[in-house]
């Protein structure tokens, strides 16, 4: 499927590419925004990290092993649930860990459906499809349990008198926070929600974008495009949900009341 | 109260120390039916924390207490704390109209009274405590201080519970709407044998309160 008409990049025209970083430099210096050191330190960092990036891939789609593919999308879950939870300082508890399982579970299940079923390369683990497909979910799912952990978790310390009052009332810990809850998944599935009304008239997905330069004829491209927008949209679905619904008990203690050290905040 | 029997409602060694002020509340007591306990003394000594413990909100970290006769941890928290109701000293308003305020506790799982709220029991409480009920519409985030205090008790008052805890409810008010307030608490109390427990600075209100008896808390100091 994949075609044959690209145009590959010489060592000279990526040379070349690099007088793009001037032009950002020129900037910084005129501003005087001292964004020079970062700069330059970022395109290095970028190469290297791209052309290493790029050995391991070949390395890997060689190799083509299963397990090693499953270790390798188990990495980048870990590395993803830590991004995730890493600015997150205002729970009570640490979400790394909870984020790791909804990351998995959520890019585990929606990656398999797409990659079985929808894809469905021979053999179904093919490497060159697992980890591109995978990577997608879990940068889109990585930023919505962020999104949805900092929104839910602000509401409540926001409103703990009102999560007590709930509680005053007979309701359950989850009642008593069930109006922040809502927030918090609307929060964290916005962005997606909004990726989907605006797709192809305001922006050409890089997926997309790649593959039409790779060469491939632009309704196939689209085809893939619309694939992987549902699957981005129902794992970031799950991941909202599953954040909310495993942390959220969390914050109360066996009687059902807040934790002390919410209340005395 | 018969030593040994346990009765209505009764708190038994509640004890709690706070830890960065090397204090410790430690506190037995109840109340019966148609009666209201007030517990006052110096502000430290723990009153709010013991109320907020009695609606099961804070853990003690020793101590009993019984409702009919039965330990609290046989009562789920939804149970006990519909039961009895927690009023704090700054009441919490949720957004929408004062009506929506008032049917917010009846649209939960496990309703009170397993029913829709009685609109002609609140409107008959509100007016008791001098509230009109054309602002039953108006949003509750506009009510003053006193009328918010008003209100909380009200919401309150329709869950029906057995025993009201009251922290300051009248704090917010002024010389006529402590008087009302004050009036519908006894009524209540006595027309339904309901209890209150009440934590109030104001002395010279707390004597228009009927059949009470009062617990003072002194402030405790760790040595």
């Amino acid at each position: 499927m994949m075609a044959s008409g690209y145009i590959p990049i010489t060592n000279q025209q990526l040379i070349i590419s690099l007088s793009l970083v001037l032009i950002t430099g020129l900037v910084s210096m005129f501003l005087q925004l001292g964004l020079i050191k970062s700069l330059l330190w970022g395109t290095v960092r970028a190469f290297v990290q791209l052309t290493l990036i790029g050995y391991l891939l070949t390395f890997i789609f060689r190799l083509n092993h299963p397990l090693m593919i499953i270790a390798i999308i188990l990495l980048m879950s870990f590395i993803a649930s830590r991004e995730a939870t890493r600015r997150i300082t205002r729970t009570p508890f640490k979400p790394a860990l909870l984020s790791f399982v909804t990351l998995t579970a959520s890019t585990f299940l929606v990656g398999l459906i797409v990659v079985t079923t929808v894809i469905a390369p021979e053999p179904w683990y093919e490497a060159r499809v697992m980890i591109p497909i995978f990577g997608m979910i879990l940068g889109n799912s990585m930023n919505a349990v962020a999104l949805t952990l900092d929104r839910m978790y602000g509401e409540i310390y926001a409103h703990i008198e009102e999560v007590e009052q709930m509680l005053c009332f007979g309701a359950t810990s989850w009642e008593a926070i069930r109006t922040y809850a809502r927030k918090a998944v609307e929060a964290g599935m916005t962005p997606t929600i909004n990726s989907l009304m605006v797709v192809g008239l305001v922006s050409l997905p890089g997926m997309m974008t790649g593959q039409i330069l790779a060469g491939m004829d632009p309704q196939e491209a689209v085809r893939y495009q619309f694939v992987v927008l549902i699957m981005i949209a129902a794992a970031v679905a799950i991941s909202c949900l599953a954040i909310v619904v495993l942390t959220y008990r969390k914050i109360f203690n066996d009687e059902m009341a807040l934790e002390e050290s919410i209340i005395n905040k | 109260m018969e030593m040994g029997s346990v009765g209505f409602f009764r708190f038994e060694g509640i004890y709690r120390s706070f830890a960065t002020e090397k204090k410790f509340l430690q506190e037995s007591g109840g109340v019966e039916p148609g009666q209201i306990l007030t517990i006052n003394g110096p502000s430290g000594s723990g009153k709010s924390t013991l109320l907020r413990t009695l609606a099961r909100l804070i853990k003690p970290e020793a101590g009993e207490v019984f409702w009919h006769d039965r330990n609290w941890r046989s009562y789920s928290p939804t149970q006990w704390r519909r039961g009895i109701q927690f009023v704090g000293q700054k009441p919490v308003v949720f957004p929408g109209t004062i009506q929506d305020n008032l049917k917010l506790p009846f649209t939960l799982k496990e309703q009170p009274n397993q029913g829709d709220m009685s609109m002609a029991k609140a409107e008959h409480y509100m007016e008791k405590v001098g509230l009109s009920t054309p602002m039953l519409d108006q949003e509750a985030k506009t009510m003053s201080g006193g009328e918010a205090a008003r209100i909380a008790l009200v919401r309150a008052l329709i869950i029906e519970p057995e025993i009201l805890l009251l922290d300051e409810p009248t704090a917010f008010l002024d010389q006529d709407s402590r008087h009302r307030v004050i009036n519908l608490i006894n009524e209540w109390v006595q027309e339904n044998r309901r209890a209150a427990i009440i934590v109030s600075h104001q002395e010279e209100e707390l004597q228009y309160l009927e059949h009470k008896k009062i617990l003072h808390m002194p402030v405790r100091k760790a040595v």
